[in-house]
């Protein structure tokens, strides 16, 4: 009793300044105030028509996607390649991967920032993905890692007996093995250019804009309740994408539990 | 009839571990060969040669006279069924069953009725929706063999396939996928290390032990007349007295026993003279020796013990030379039997093989 009284103290402490944001979200006032005075849609309204809002929004949209893209397929092979062969310098391989993980974000992004420039990668959509799967890359790895060692060598090689290739084998059997994995990678890979700052504050500009940066600026700038209109739809957004991976990772459970 | 599976001085090693060493084997069609070995005798790896999962060092295999040697694994058209089965287990029965199908292209209509026809013969009918993990141990045992003679492979290759299953279960499926076999006339390879499995399923098997093959022959030739000490001891119980070649010639070889007998034999390998052999009998075939019985040989033992095992009593008994024996004996035999009483038993030399003594003659070289 005590410990279940000690986790909804240590939910309510962890969540409440989130819940928060969506009661503000809808304000009738321009300022923050908990409870709001009157609720109205008004913010809403204003976030919708603003053109700024919308274009950030789905600018990083698209950049989210193509880094989820660029990571996943990318973090996959590295990952695959890491598990499943041996080669030269495999040692110094996962040091290697995951380096960006370990070293401090600014630094990175500092490196980024002067590697890029030359190339004239620095505001450029290409510059934007390339630097966030930087990050996201590792992430996706180690993910995939994990999910790779769950499925059993031997149902590839028995794809590959029954005739399949070994690529054959690896989309038709092992992707939907992993593919909670694969979801999570994505999902983390997406999800890093709604709330990374650091890199995006080095590489963007004002063509590659993206919401953490816009964030930051209209902090700075004018604190209204449109940030908090923001806010809510992200917490949905992001809400409803944990919920679908939930639900994959139930269903691909359900079928790995053995009803003997 | 010609050889349907040829393995050719087969030759697989890991770094300086020879795993299988210099391997010939020669399968006929619709055999059933199983080859049985402790673990790491290469039994595994020259499965996994065939099915082409690893490749040779040297040698060569061939399939109905095609070499598939440097064939890749998709292309050797091999039907196999994992130890663990290997079902996938996101995908139903059907769909398990119908993958090496869909891989070769098979009308989606022909793929039904193959499917099914699969599931009815292993007895599944109706758990084509299923998932694997929805199946019990056995049924998704054959579940595997279904998918891996579905395509109408020329051969099967079975990787302990009733490794996971219990005794009675074991006993049921051995019968199951013999019958399978025999009624596809397909050539199929086991792999055990069971040696009641490979006694009871098998045409023929195939000793290996430390990467190569000590013997191949027929069930009854190999628990009959072993020859070598391996192969003696990890099929059945044996006894082995030791002895030396005194004289050999043209099959025949004259044998002096530790206890000064001499014995004749026919030995099935050239054996030196001088050189140390064994003559091994299985406890079943050494008897009390009453008035009026012949053997060729007796012996006066001790009585060390006596244990129960179930149809009969195994009794250990230490002869005049200190070499300790076990005699499998019928109930009667035994009531009035205690520890330390002498006893004299014979044998028949018919029923002994000859084998040389390889232990020894290492002694001898170190």
């Amino acid at each position: 009793m005590g410990l279940r009284l000690l986790v909804i103290f240590i939910l309510f402490v962890f969540l409440l300044p989130i819940i928060l944001i969506i009661p503000l979200s809808f304000t009738s006032v321009a300022y923050f105030q908990i409870p709001p005075p009157g609720y109205s849609l008004v913010w809403y309204e204003k976030v919708l028509q603003d053109p700024v809002w919308i274009q950030v929004f789905s600018r990083s949209l698209f950049i989210g996607a193509i880094t989820a893209i660029v990571s996943l397929v990318v973090g996959t092979m590295a990952a695959v390649a890491f598990t499943r062969l041996n080669f030269w310098g495999k040692n110094i391989f996962l040091p290697l991967m995951l380096s960006p993980m370990v070293v401090p974000t600014v630094v990175v992004a500092i490196g980024l920032y002067h590697f890029f420039s030359p190339f004239k990668l620095a505001d450029t959509y290409t510059g934007m993905v390339l630097s966030n799967s930087v990050i996201a890359i590792p992430i996706v790895f180690t993910l995939v890692i994990a999910s790779l060692k769950g499925v059993d060598r031997n149902l590839e090689l028995a794809a590959m007996g029954l005739g399949s290739t070994p690529i054959g084998a690896f989309f038709k059997i092992t992707v939907p093995l992993m593919k909670t994995g694969l979801f999570s990678g994505a999902l983390f890979a997406f999800s890093l250019v709604f709330d990374e700052p650091i890199i995006s504050l080095f590489m963007s500009g004002a063509n590659t804009k993206t919401l953490p940066i816009k964030y930051w600026e209209s902090l700075r700038t004018s604190i209204d309740p449109s940030i908090a209109v923001v806010s809510t739809v992200l917490i949905i957004m992001t809400v409803a994408l944990f919920l679908i991976q939930g639900w994959i990772g139930s269903n691909a459970a359900k079928r790995n539990v053995r009803q003997e | 009839m010609t050889a349907h599976l040829e393995i050719i001085s087969a030759q697989k090693n890991y770094k300086n571990f020879k795993a299988v060493d210099n391997v010939h084997l020669s399968i006929n069609k619709g055999e059933f060969v199983t080859i049985l070995g402790p673990s790491g005798s290469g039994k595994t790896t020259l499965l996994k040669l065939i099915a082409g999962f690893e490749s040779l060092n040297n040698g060569a295999i061939l399939l109905d006279g095609q070499e598939i040697t440097k064939k890749k694994a998709y292309d050797r058209n091999i039907g196999m069924v994992f130890q663990n089965y290997a079902l996938f287990p996101h995908m139903t029965i059907f769909d398990n069953i119908a993958y090496p199908l869909q891989l070769r292209k098979v009308p989606k209509q022909e793929i039904k009725e193959q499917v099914y026809k699969a599931l009815q013969m292993v007895r599944l009918e109706g758990f084509d929706s299923r998932f694997p993990s929805q199946l019990s141990g056995g049924q998704q045992q054959r579940v595997a063999l279904a998918r891996a003679i579905v395509f109408n492979p020329p051969l099967l290759l079975l990787d302990e396939p009733l490794g996971a299953l219990d005794k009675n279960l074991r006993q049921q499926m051995q019968f199951e996928i013999k019958h399978i076999q025999e009624k596809l006339g397909i050539t199929t390879v086991n792999v055990t290390h069971d040696q009641e499995e490979a006694l009871t399923m098998s045409d023929r098997i195939c000793v290996m032990n430390h990467g190569r093959v000590e013997q191949m022959d027929t069930p009854e030739r190999l628990y009959n007349c072993p020859q070598s000490k391996f192969v003696s001891s990890f099929i059945g119980e044996i006894n082995w007295f030791h002895g030396e070649i005194i004289h050999s010639e043209s099959g025949l070889s004259i044998v002096k026993l530790l206890n000064g007998q001499v014995v004749r034999m026919k030995a099935e390998q050239t054996l030196k003279e001088n050189s140390a052999v064994l003559i091994a009998i299985r406890p079943e075939n050494i008897h009390v020796v009453h008035e009026g019985s012949a053997y060729t040989h007796k012996y006066h033992v001790k009585v060390m013990g006596k244990t129960y095992i179930g149809d009969s009593f195994r009794v250990e008994a230490m002869t005049d030379t200190n070499e300790r024996i076990s005699i499998k004996l019928p109930y009667a035999a035994t009531k009035e039997m205690a520890v330390g009483d002498q006893l004299e038993v014979g044998w028949n030399t018919a029923d002994a093989s000859l084998i040389p003594d390889d232990e020894a003659k290492n002694d001898a070289v170190s």
